[in-house]
Order: C-alpha cells, then sequence, then structure tokens
C-alpha cells in the first residue's frame, strides 16, 4: 500500500508535470467511454476540475521564481525542460476559467450524438496541447506542443462538417501546415547555428556569442522566421484571413476556446522567445540588434490590424463576423506594446504590463462574446444583424452580460479594458522622451483604433440590442441555464476590475518573469 | 558533392511543394503542401550535419565520433506528426468534395 501514497514531497517535484498529465488521462479515459453520454460527462467535468485544481496548487507554489522539471531526469541542456513560471500560470490560469465556461456551455448545447463522438475528449486534448505548450522549455517542444493543439482544433473546428466548416476547416489546416513547415525550417536553422534548443541553454548561448561560435545574421533571420510563424498563430494583418473564416464557421464553443486561448498560445510564445530567450543586446549587426527588427515588424504588423481589423468589423453584417474581425484588431492592440517594448527597452516593464492586461481583458470577454452569440444561435436562430433587435428587452441579463464585454473589448471606463488602454497610452506618452515623433503617432493610431472599435461595438448594440423587438427575437424560445457561462465571465471582469488590487501583483509578477532571462537560466540550468 | 546534391534535392522539393501548392485544384494543393512539409523534413535532417559514422555508440575504448543523432530524432517526431496531419487532411479533402461537389478553388469560394 505504501507504494501507492502519493507523497506531498513528490507531488511538489512533479508538479509541473500535473496539469498536462490530468488532461491527457482525462482524455483518454473519456474516450474509453464513450457509449454513455452520462459517464463522457461526469468524467469531463471531473477531469476539468483536477485541471484546475492543479493550476491553483502551481499557483500557489510559484511564488517569484519558475521552477522547472526534467522529464525522465534527464540534466538541463540534454532532456526536455518543463518550466512553470508567474507568466505561463497566468495564463494557464486564463485557459483553465474559459475551458470551464466552454465546458459548461458545450454540456448544456451541443447535441447528445456530438458529445458521445469524442467531443470531450478533443476539448481536453486541445487543453493538452495548450499547457503544454504554455510549459515547455525545449523549442522543438514548442513545436510539437503547437501541432497537438492545432491537430485538435482541426477536428473541432471541422466537428460538424458541414459546408461552411469544410471549406473554413481546409483553409486553415493547409495554412497552419506550412507554417509548420516554416517552423521546423527555424528551428532546423536555430539548433545548426546554436547547437542547442533548450530555451534556457539557447538564452545562455545567445547572451555569449563569440564564445560559442554562433553566427549572428544567420540566427536573425531564422528567429524571424519564427516570428512569422507566431504572427500566423495569432492572426495579425498579413496571415489574417484564415481567423473570419474559422471563427464564423466552428461551434461557437471553440470559437471561443480559439479566440480566448488558442490565440493566446501564439502571444504568449512570441514573448518568451523575444523577451525571455533573446538577450537584449548581444544579438545584433553593427547598429541593428534583432529586437529593433522585430519591433518594427510587429509595429507594421500591429497598426494594420487595428485599422484593417476594425474597417473590416464595421462592414460586417453578422455577429461572428464582426467579432472575428474585432479580435484580428484587438490582437494589434495586444501587440503594440510588446513592439513598444522591443524599440525602447527603457519602458519595457510597463509595456509587458499592458500586453498582459489587454490579452486577459481579450481573452475573457470575447471568449464570453462568442458564446453570447452560440446561445442567440440557438435561441433565435440567427445572428445576421438584420434578424436581430431589441435583444435588451427580450433577455436582458443577456444584453447587461454582453454590453460589459463588448465595452471592456472597446476600453470604456470603468470596465477592465480601459485599464489595458490606460497602460497603453502612457506608455505611448512615455516613449516622447526618447523620440517625440513616434508617440504621437502611437497615440494617434491607438485612438483611431479605439474608435473603430467604439463604432462596431456600438453598431452591434444598437442593431441587436436596443430598437423595436424583431420578429425572430419575439417569437424565440428563451434558454435560460446556458446564459449562466457567458454570464460568469463577464462578472469576473467585473470582478477584475473591482478588485484590481489583489490581481496586479499576480500581473505584475507575470511581465516580470516574462523578461527576467536569467531567472528562466537558473530556474532550468542550475536548479536555483 | 553530396552536400550539392543535397542541396538541390532540398530546393527542388521546396520548390516543387510552391508551384503545386498555388494551383487551382484543392488535390493539387494539398500534395504541394505535403511535398513542403517533407522538404523541411529533409532539410531538417541535413542541419546535423554528415560527417562521423551512423550514430550506435559501442562499448569499449575505440568509440568513434558519430553525426548528430538529436536531428534525426527531431525529424522522426516531425514525421509522425505529418503522417497524422497528412491523413486527416485527405479525409476533409473527401469531406469538402462530398459537401461541395468540386475540389477548383475558385468554384469553391465562387459558391455562397
Amino acid at each position: 500500500m505504501g507504494a501507492i501514497m502519493i507523497e506531498y514531497s513528490h507531488l511538489v517535484a512533479h508538479s509541473p508535470m500535473l496539469p498536462i498529465l490530468i488532461s491527457l488521462l482525462s482524455a483518454c479515459i473519456i474516450l474509453l467511454s464513450r457509449r454513455s453520454l452520462k459517464l463522457t460527462i461526469i468524467f469531463s467535468s471531473f477531469g476539468m476540475i483536477l485541471y484546475s485544481v492543479s493550476i491553483l496548487f502551481l499557483l500557489l507554489l510559484v511564488q517569484d521564481f519558475p521552477i522547472s522539471y526534467q522529464f525522465s531526469a534527464w540534466p538541463a541542456p540534454y532532456g526536455i525542460s518543463f518550466v512553470a513560471d508567474p507568466f505561463s500560470l497566468l495564463l494557464l490560469s486564463i485557459t483553465a476559467i474559459i475551458s470551464i465556461a466552454v465546458l459548461f456551455y458545450s454540456i448544456l448545447t451541443i447535441d447528445a450524438q456530438k458529445q458521445k463522438f469524442s467531443y470531450h475528449a478533443f476539448l481536453h486534448f486541445l487543453l493538452f496541447g495548450v499547457t503544454g505548450a504554455l510549459l515547455t522549455g525545449d523549442l522543438f517542444n514548442l513545436f510539437v506542443w503547437f501541432e497537438v493543439t492545432l491537430l485538435t482544433s482541426y477536428v473541432l473546428v471541422t466537428f460538424d462538417s458541414n459546408s461552411q466548416q469544410t471549406r473554413a476547416g481546409m483553409t486553415y489546416v493547409i495554412l497552419n501546415l506550412i507554417g509548420g513547415a516554416f517552423m521546423l525550417i527555424a528551428i532546423g536553422g536555430i539548433y545548426a547555428t546554436t547547437g542547442t534548443l533548450n530555451l534556457a541553454d539557447l538564452s545562455h548561448r545567445l547572451s555569449q556569442p563569440d564564445v560559442y561560435g554562433i553566427s549572428i545574421p544567420s540566427v536573425m533571420v531564422f528567429f524571424m522566421i519564427l516570428f512569422v510563424v507566431f504572427a500566423l498563430k495569432s492572426g495579425l494583418v498579413p496571415l489574417h484571413f484564415w481567423v473570419p473564416l474559422v471563427y464564423q464557421a466552428a461551434p461557437s464553443p471553440i470559437s471561443a476556446l480559439l479566440s480566448g486561448v488558442v490565440k493566446k498560445v501564439g502571444l504568449y510564445a512570441m514573448i518568451r522567445i523575444f523577451f525571455t530567450v533573446i538577450p537584449p543586446t548581444s544579438i545584433s549587426i553593427g547598429e541593428i540588434s534583432i529586437l529593433t527588427i522585430f519591433g518594427f515588424s510587429l509595429l507594421i504588423l500591429s497598426f494594420s490590424s487595428i485599422v484593417i481589423g476594425g474597417i473590416s468589423a464595421l462592414g460586417q453584417n453578422n455577429m461572428d463576423g464582426l467579432l472575428a474581425y474585432s479580435s484580428i484588431s484587438q490582437m494589434g492592440f495586444i501587440m503594440l506594446p510588446l513592439s513598444i517594448a522591443a524599440l525602447f527597452p527603457a519602458v519595457k516593464g510597463m509595456a509587458l504590463i499592458a500586453a498582459i492586461v489587454l490579452s486577459l481583458n481579450h481573452s475573457l470577454a470575447k471568449a464570453s462574446l462568442f458564446l453570447v452569440s452560440g446561445h442567440i444561435k440557438n435561441s433565435v436562430g440567427s445572428v445576421t444583424l438584420s434578424d436581430l433587435g431589441g435583444m435588451s428587452t427580450h433577455s436582458p441579463i443577456l444584453s447587461i452580460s454582453v454590453f460589459i464585454s463588448l465595452f471592456s473589448i472597446v476600453g470604456v471606463p470603468p470596465i477592465f479594458g480601459f485599464l489595458g488602454k490606460v497602460y497603453l497610452l502612457i506608455l505611448s506618452s512615455n516613449t516622447q522622451s526618447i523620440l517625440p515623433n513616434f508617440s504621437i503617432l502611437f497615440i494617434s493610431v491607438i485612438l483611431v483604433g479605439s474608435l473603430l472599435s467604439l463604432l462596431y461595438a456600438i453598431r452591434l448594440w444598437n442593431t441587436c440590442f436596443w430598437g423595436e423587438v424583431s420578429s425572430k427575437v419575439s417569437t424565440s424560445s428563451p434558454i435560460y441555464l446556458t446564459q449562466y457561462s457567458f454570464i460568469a465571465l463577464s462578472l469576473l471582469l467585473v470582478l477584475i476590475t473591482l478588485g484590481f488590487e489583489f490581481i496586479s501583483p499576480l500581473i505584475e509578477a507575470a511581465s516580470i518573469s516574462a523578461v527576467d532571462s536569467s531567472g528562466y537560466i537558473d530556474a532550468v540550468l542550475y536548479h536555483k | 558533392m553530396s552536400q550539392l546534391f543535397l542541396a538541390l534535392t532540398i530546393g527542388s522539393l521546396f520548390s516543387l511543394g510552391t508551384f503545386l501548392l498555388l494551383r487551382r485544384d484543392l488535390l493539387k494543393s494539398i500534395l504541394g503542401v505535403i511535398i513542403f512539409g517533407q522538404a523541411a523534413n529533409v532539410y531538417l535532417i541535413t542541419m546535423g550535419g554528415f560527417s562521423g559514422t551512423v550514430p550506435v555508440l559501442y562499448g569499449g575504448e575505440n568509440l568513434v565520433s558519430t553525426t548528430d543523432p538529436l536531428v534525426q530524432a527531431l525529424v522522426l517526431t516531425a514525421i509522425v506528426i505529418s503522417l497524422g496531419t497528412t491523413s486527416f487532411i485527405l479525409v476533409l479533402l473527401l469531406r469538402v468534395y462530398d459537401e461541395h461537389g468540386t475540389l477548383d478553388i475558385d468554384r469553391l469560394w465562387g459558391q455562397s
């Protein structure tokens, strides 16, 4: 019996493994229990609860410094490392919160037949991939987790296999396969030039390129290829065209998960590689460092995402399309502080806080809105803007929840999104002392982008929620229970706003650990 | 010589993949994507260099230098992943044909 007992110290030693083990195990158990709907739902919910508990456990365990885990106890640069630090844990907590809401919503709305047909298993496999990508400390391993996430998301996006989904799914799969091939090219090149794939070791070697004989121009090229791949995953503008197709075609809970969680994995990878791994100074040819190139490229991508996403969102005639384009535009807002951080290292700390706040806000609010859109699809039967109207008199609670999420995305005070926008504006004005002309450019793009978001938010609100009750809405059958999924998410937004002083240490720790290369190296290579 | 040969092979695989990818026929595009992925795999295995013998370590004193075994492990993983995605995309292709009755990209997107 003694062998089966799990001691607390073992649990602590293997803690970074817990979330991926739990999600993998629950996915497998769900696959085995597919004959019974009841069992599937019980195992799925139980697995999700265990998953959230394991993340909470990790969150309590990791205070300020990262903890690392070596698979099979192979020492650090040779074996595969897992690293849990405040930054990855913050994103994991958001993942857990959104997944709970999505699971609750799915259990109530997805057909029993489809739920039995491995829907829940794939949901947990998706969590498995996302968790792995957020915790891994190895570049090739990151590629593998990306592929795990993508493979399951292919299945979930085309889950009904109707004409719209197959067509959008095809575009999504082809684009991501090409992205995957490019990621392999970059990883192979980075391995050939630096001789390592462990992120901590990579960071260590890149800080002394002469000692390890690293050719700087080729490393820069390969990292920029990685940048393009991450931009594809997070749907920035020249690589954005899969976003509206997929988000409109996929089942609503899956769109919520994709926009709230999977997209943020691209953001996470970008921050981890370009701020944790790449040392700020040493990788440069003459005056131009890799962060300058990265910063300028990201600046152009985020500016065009903000403007093009915003304008396209204005022209949409259905709710899903509007939300999808809005998420392109918001991704631009999230990436903008990162480019400022890369260009102006003096304001790095604040820039990362702005990026993380905006990203949290967007994850919660957009997931909530996609669930609302699915709810309206189920009760009214259409999400075309002209079919909807007067929702606020017909279903007031739903409308309050939409109001909070929608205007949190726009950044209307006093909701959470406003804080993100304020940080962004303060940040832009802080670059004034470094390059005066730049800050005017930043501020004008941010204001134009916010104006566009306000316009599409008002358009959605006016046509769907105010005005005369349309015939489709008045004849629709109200559904009560599913409402709690998105009400919970928007309530959380309000709670975060009210209790920001309790959340801000977490965000601050996350932003510090995201740029703390030496802490990361110490944790992985020297187990400090 | 073998390096030149490999470089030419990888280059022609990438160009063939890109050419097929740009075709109107969805089946050809998918073949292009698959070839593109395989080209990346071949490229990846060249990244370990070709000096040394097969990476099998014999015991004893005369240990010889071997080629880097890590890239081979990486390529094996990448091949397994591409097996999964390839089979999925082929089934999806069949499904697209069932739903739309065409594999011509222009006609596929011309329908509402």
